[in-house]
């Protein structure tokens, strides 16, 4: 059953939504990586 | 980018009726805003506090409907006199809500609580606030909300509850420091700003409630702590219920999610937009994110070297929670921490507080919540100054065009170039103008320098210096900093020029 256009627009933009607040953690969550290899560089090279 | 502002030379009486009338309303609005901490006075049965919030409104009420009936005018605001409402209903906020506070009992003098309230609209975090750790629920509740109001921006709140859309409505969100329209209509582009802002208010603090609850906080206080540190997070102020920030927690899930906030928070709501609205490739080709990613990167590197080189944490894992927290806190302009103040100076070492007063110094994006020069600016310092180097090495008579990606693809132009100098020179001057009053008492460089970037960047992180008992000249000095530093000196640099052409006239 195809679904109304109005409805099949709002799915849309809520799936965009939530993909969109997914895509925002996960870049932090990269940058917290990077930044732990970064910390643990600095911390080997003096100790 | 923002355009040429004309300033009022010759102000007539309808000039003070416009800026009157309209900061006027602002002024109701701020009265209205009350009516939350006095609701959270009922619920936990604070009646004292609830009595306070009663006499604030009352207060805030009247003056605001005093000055929009005095100065009624139908006429819609110039770009002027929208930069003017701008600086002017900062000062009026600040003011109007320092009276519950300092009626609390919690400030030595309503200086401090002026204080307290610009540090919190302007998302700084610095404190002065005496045992914040027995205030009342809606007194705490109050210093939070300043910041969650300050980081959308007090115009932002008008725009969407006060004002219909109108060209003065968008000429005073642009005095806001705000000037990215992110859809066409600028009532539209404030509620997407506040839909952004709840959407992450529910998700947020029902994380930190249950990372509250696991780490042992009993429920209800779990809770309300989550919605505080969501606001001040996400608004990148960096106020907490304690007043040991969020060392209080111990909580090593809390850092994490805080962190995630602190990010998001530190985004433009531009962005927001386009990740949300299914423009998934943009995160990795926008400007601000990449240059927001090497400065973060690079500020860590230094500060990382200098608190390894002094081998103050035995363990990586430590070593890296304190360093990297409180390096992300202050480059977001958060401010929150997980170290007492003093340790910056005493374990930290010059190099490592120079690498964080540098973060602080460069912010986070353009049309966020965050303050300080930013890093749009720097990477179109940046692409600029690889113009001008590629300029050199190839013949005189090529044509040479930048460009750069910011939402979509843009050529580099000259008065980009300008723009972006001007406010980095300016917010350098306003960097050195405080460290140099705070060396005036005492200080050293490093302390004086880290203390003046984070009040003028909206971070708040302290080494020590403010407190309740530092020389007033100096709360003055701060408290100017996070004004002029969240509004980036347009609006106020207006003002003054309304203020010169006052008195030039009355003499």
């Amino acid at each position: 059953m195809m679904a109304n256009p109005t409805i099949r627009h709002f799915l849309r933009s809520i799936f965009n939504g939530v993909m969109g607040i997914c895509l925002e953690v996960l870049m932090t969550v990269l940058f917290i990586f990077a930044a732990f290899a970064v910390c643990i560089l600095w911390w080997g090279i003096f100790t | 980018m923002v355009g040429y502002i004309h300033v009022i030379l010759k102000p007539t009486t309808e000039d003070y009726k416009i800026i009157g009338y309209y900061l006027g309303k602002i002024t109701i609005g701020l009265g209205l805003l009350m009516l939350i901490p006095l609701a959270i006075a009922f619920i936990y049965g604070e009646i004292a506090p609830a009595i306070d919030f009663l006499l604030s409104m009352g207060a805030t009420l009247l003056a605001g409907t005093l000055l929009s009936g005095l100065f009624h005018t139908k006429k819609d605001m110039g770009t002027s006199h929208a930069m003017c409402v701008a600086a002017l209903s900062w000062i009026a906020a600040m003011f109007v809500s320092a009276i519950p506070l300092y009626l609390s009992g919690h400030y030595s003098c309503f200086l401090d609580a002026c204080f307290e309230t610009m540090s919190g609209y302007a998302t700084t975090g610095l404190t002065l606030t005496s045992d914040v750790d027995h205030m009342a629920n809606s007194y705490n509740f109050w210093r939070h909300l300043t910041m969650f109001v300050g980081g959308q921006g007090i115009v932002v709140i008008a725009l969407t509850f006060l004002f219909k859309g109108s060209a003065g409505a968008f000429r005073m969100y642009v005095g806001e420091a705000r000037d990215e329209r992110i859809l066409p209509n600028v009532i539209e582009t404030a509620r997407f700003i506040w839909l952004v802002s709840l959407v992450y208010l529910v998700l947020g603090s029902a994380a930190l409630t249950i990372a509250g609850i696991c780490g042992g906080l009993k429920p209800a206080k779990a809770a309300f702590d989550a919605v505080c540190l969501f606001m001040a997070a996400f608004d990148t102020g960096g106020f907490t219920p304690q007043s040991q920030n969020i060392l209080f927690y111990h909580n090593f899930p809390f850092e994490l999610i805080t962190t995630s906030l602190m990010m998001l928070g530190a985004i433009n709501f531009a962005l927001h937009y386009v990740l949300w609205t299914g423009n998934r490739r943009e995160i990795y080709r926008n400007i601000e994110i990449i240059t927001l990613f090497m400065s973060i990167l690079v500020t860590l590197s230094i500060t990382a070297w200098g608190v390894a080189s002094r081998l103050v944490y035995p363990d990586a894992v430590p070593f890296f929670r304190r360093v990297f927290y409180q390096l992300f806190s202050g480059h977001t302009g958060t401010g929150y921490t997980t170290l007492y103040a003093r340790q910056f100076v005493n374990e930290w070492g010059q190099l490592g507080m120079f690498g964080l007063t540098l973060a602080m110094a460069v912010g986070g994006s353009m049309c966020s919540t965050t303050g300080a020069i930013k890093v749009l600016r720097l990477g179109i310092l940046y692409k600029a100054l690889r113009q001008d180097i590629k300029k050199l090495l190839i013949p005189e008579s090529a044509v040479l065009v930048q460009k750069l990606h910011h939402i979509k693809d843009m050529i580099l132009e000259d008065r980009h170039v300008r723009m972006a100098a001007l406010i980095l020179l300016s917010y350098a001057a306003l960097y050195l103008f405080g460290a140099i009053i705070t060396m005036f008492y005492g200080y050293s460089l490093s302390e004086a320098a880290f203390e003046s970037v984070s009040a003028a960047a909206n971070v708040g992180l302290s080494c020590g210096v403010t407190s309740p008992s530092m020389p007033a000249v100096l709360k003055v000095v701060y408290m100017f900093q996070m004004w002029a530093g969240r509004l980036e000196f347009i609006a106020i640099l207006t003002l003054g020029g309304l203020v010169i052409a006052t008195l030039k006239g009355k003499r």
